[in-house]
C-alpha cells in the first residue's frame, strides 16, 4: 500500500522508501545520542534534507548508505553547535513494566544503553551502524567518510568496551544512563 | 596453540558480519567445528551483536507523525510541503524552504544566504542553550527593527519546542526581551509546541508560559502549515 498520494508517481518508491526508514533512522539516532526528544529532531533533519536533496533509488542498499551518511551529518553538526555549551542531567531509564520477564528485559535494556551511553563517540557511531542498522563495512565507511580499515578497528574497539561493560553490570544493580552531553567515564 | 589462538578479534567480527569472503569464512567455520574456545568466542560476539540489535529494536519514534491521524496528516503535509520545494511550484504554492542549521551563521547570515529576502519566516527554537536562544533573538529583534524602518512587511514566527520551551517559560531570562519585541512589533509571534508542553506534563513539569506565547497543536503541523503557505523555514 503507498504511504502517501505522492505528486511525482515516477519519484513515490524513493519517497516511500525514506519515511519507511523512519523508525531504522530513529533508532540509530538514539543509539547516538539517548535522548528522545533530539533522536525524533535528527530524524526529522534528515529526512528533509534527504528530500530536498533527493536522488532516484537505485536500490534500498544504496540508498541506505546515503541516508545514514545524512543523519551522521546532522548529528556531527549537532555535535559541533552543543559544543561547549551543553549541559544536560543524567537521566534514569524507566519503565511501567511489572512482570518478572518484563522486568528483566528491562534491565538488559537499561544494560545496553548506559554500555552504549559510555562508549567514545566515533566507536558508537560505528557499532551503531553495523549492528543497529545492519549496514556493511563499506556502506558504513562510506557513512562516515573514513576508511573500511578505521571501521573495523573501531568496530572491534566498541565491541570489546561493550563486553567488558555489559559483564560488569550484570554484577551490578542498574544505574544510570548518560544522554548526549554528558561526560564518558 | 590452538585454533583460537590464530584467529584474531577482527577476523571474528568479520565473520559474524558477512564481510569474509567464502574461503575465509568456510575455514573458520571449519576450525569453529574442532575448537570450543573459538566457537565460544564466535558465540559471546554474536550474543553481543544480537542483544545490541534486540535493545535498540524496542526504540520507536514518537513524533506527532505516527500518534493519530492528525499525525499522518502532519507528515503528508510537511513532506508535501518539501516536495514542492524540491521540485518546482505544484497548484501555485512556490515555498522557499530554507533548512538552515550551520551553527556558526547568525539568523540574519542565513537569511542573507537565500537568493530572495522572504517575508514570511518561521524560526523553530529547539534548544535551551542560552547562547543560541539570546543570540536568535537578538538577531529577530534586529530583523524586525530593520524592516520597520524600510517599511518592509514581514512576519515572523518564531516556535520553540522541546528544551526550546524554556526560552517561554514566565520565569525565562528572555521574558523581558519577548515582551519588549510584542509590544514593539505587531508582525511577530511567539508559538509553543503542544506536544513539547505534553511531554513536559508527562515527567511532572507543568510549563506556565509568558503570555506572549500560543499553544499550537504542534511543531511539525504549525511548519508544514507555513511551509505549505510559502514561508521559509529556519531552525536555530
Amino acid at each position: 500500500m503507498a504511504l502517501f498520494n505522492w505528486p511525482y508517481s515516477q519519484s513515490s518508491q524513493t519517497k516511500a522508501y525514506l519515511i519507511s526508514q523512519r523508525n531504522r533512522l530513529f533508532r540509530v539516532a538514539y543509539s547516538w545520542c539517548h535522548s528522545d526528544a533530539l533522536a525524533d529532531d535528527l530524524v526529522q533533519e534528515t529526512l528533509l534534507r534527504a528530500l530536498k536533496y533527493g536522488k532516484p533509488l537505485r536500490n534500498d542498499k544504496a540508498m541506505d548508505g546515503w541516508l545514514f551518511r545524512i543523519l551522521a551529518n546532522c548529528w556531527h553538526d549537532e555535535l559541533r553547535r552543543r559544543h561547549d555549551t551543553q549541559d544536560i542531567n543524567d537521566y534514569e531509564f524507566h519503565s511501567s513494566d511489572n512482570t518478572e520477564e518484563q522486568h528483566y528485559r528491562t534491565e538488559i535494556l537499561t544494560q545496553v544503553y548506559q554500555a552504549m551511553s559510555k562508549l567514545p563517540e566515533a566507536q558508537r557511531e560505528v557499532v551503531s551502524l553495523i549492528d543497529i542498522a545492519e549496514l556493511s563495512y563499506e556502506e558504513t565507511a562510506k557513512a562516515l567518510d573514513v576508511p573500511v580499515g578505521t571501521v573495523m578497528s573501531r568496530l572491534n574497539r566498541a565491541r570489546l568496551a561493550l563486553r567488558d561493560r555489559l559483564e560488569k553490570k550484570c554484577r551490578q544493580p542498574a544505574g544510570k544512563i548518560l544522554p548526549f552531553g554528558a561526560s564518558n567515564e | 596453540m590452538n585454533n583460537s589462538d590464530t584467529i584474531s578479534d577482527e577476523q571474528i567480527n568479520a565473520f559474524i558480519d558477512n564481510e569474509l569472503d567464502a574461503d575465509d569464512y568456510a575455514r573458520i567455520l571449519r576450525l569453529s567445528q574442532s575448537d570450543v574456545l573459538l566457537t565460544q568466542r564466535i558465540d559471546e560476539r554474536r550474543n553481543q551483536k544480537e542483544m545490541l540489535a534486540f535493545a535498540y529494536k524496542q526504540k520507536k519514534s514518537n513524533t506527532p507523525f505516527t500518534d493519530d491521524d492528525n499525525s499522518a496528516r502532519t507528515w503528508k503535509s510537511l513532506a508535501a510541503a518539501v516536495l514542492v520545494f524540491v521540485f518546482g511550484g505544484v497548484a501555485g504554492i512556490t515555498g522557499t524552504m530554507q533548512i538552515a542549521n550551520n551553527p556558526s551563521q547568525s539568523l540574519i547570515e542565513k537569511i542573507a544566504l537565500q537568493e530572495a529576502a522572504p517575508e514570511k519566516m518561521i524560526l523553530q527554537i529547539s534548544s535551551n542553550d542560552p547562547a543560541r536562544i539570546k543570540a536568535a533573538l537578538n538577531d529577530a529583534e534586529l530583523l524586525l527593527r530593520q524592516s520597520k524602518l524600510k517599511n518592509q512587511n514581514i512576519q515572523l514566527e518564531v516556535i520553540a519546542n522541546a528544551d526550546g520551551l524554556n526560552m517561554l517559560r514566565i520565569e525565562s531570562p528572555y521574558q523581558k526581551t519577548i515582551s519588549s519585541l510584542s509590544a514593539n512589533h505587531d508582525n511577530v509571534r511567539f508559538l509553543a509546541c503542544g506536544t513539547g508542553m505534553s511531554k513536559f506534563k508527562q515527567k511532572g513539569i507543568n510549563l506556565t508560559l509568558v503570555p506572549q506565547a500560543e499553544v499550537v497543536s504542534a511543531v511539525t503541523t504549525q511548519v508544514a502549515m507555513r511551509l505549505n503557505q510559502g514561508w521559509s523555514y529556519l531552525r536555530e
